[in-house]
């Protein structure tokens, strides 16, 4: 994973991708115990980015890149040193913040940018697929979250409701 | 019951205090464990290769 890693930081500082935050199972990987997961969710702000929901996002430099050092897609992946990489563009106004916010970690001595447990939770109550609610469940079992934190992303993103709901439920 | 449970919770916690790179480690042997049960359903997945 460093080597994979590794290629992620090089697009970043060669401003291929403006910036970007590990997500998902991989994300969570960080903070929860280990559980099955088989690709690595890279959410990803590019060059020029502008919040508009209506733009079409081209990832077309970004693949051109990866493929020009011999990583190949394969259907919504790309293979980067054994590891299948997927890079979704930051699609709205919470993920791009949590890609902003992420926290810098550690793998092997490399950096890497994980999104924040709080940015986490939300992202998963506004998705509210049932694994994301399977997922928010170990978070907020397994992991100390800052209240004030979470309140205020959950408050400025109208997701207040979602998480009463969400925590009812439970 | 509820000490099995409490018991479950206490190693829960472990685990996510491992190292990440001890989590991947234990991540790969899941997914060493996981590749054949989905090759039966006929869903392609790889172990990674790191």
């Amino acid at each position: 994973m460093k080597k994979t890693i590794q290629v992620i930081n090089k697009l970043e500082s060669e401003g291929i991708i403006k910036n970007y935050a590990v997500g998902g199972a991989t994300a969570l990987l960080f903070y929860t115990e280990p559980t099955l997961t088989f690709d690595l969710d890279v959410f990803v702000l590019l060059p020029g980015f502008k919040q508009d929901p209506q733009a079409l996002v081209d990832l077309g430099a970004l693949y051109q890149a990866l493929a020009s050092r011999g990583y190949k897609p394969e259907k919504e992946h790309v293979m980067i040193e054994g590891i299948p990489v997927q890079f979704i563009p930051a699609y709205n106004e919470l993920v791009t913040e949590a890609v902003q916010q992420a926290a810098v970690k550690e793998y092997e001595e490399t950096k890497v940018r994980v999104l924040t447990v709080e940015y986490l939770l939300a992202i998963m109550i506004d998705t509210n697929r049932p694994r994301d609610r399977e997922r928010a469940k170990r978070l907020l079992e397994e992991v100390t979250i800052t209240q004030a934190t979470l309140d205020s992303i959950l408050q400025r993103f109208s997701l207040r409701e979602n998480w009463e709901t969400y925590i009812e439920g439970k | 019951m509820e000490k099995m449970f409490q018991a479950k919770r206490r190693r829960r916690k472990e685990l996510a205090n491992l190292p990440i790179e001890q989590k991947v480690s234990i991540l790969i042997e899941l997914q060493r464990l996981a590749v054949p049960i989905f090759r039966a359903r006929n869903l392609k997945r790889k172990v990674w290769e790191i």
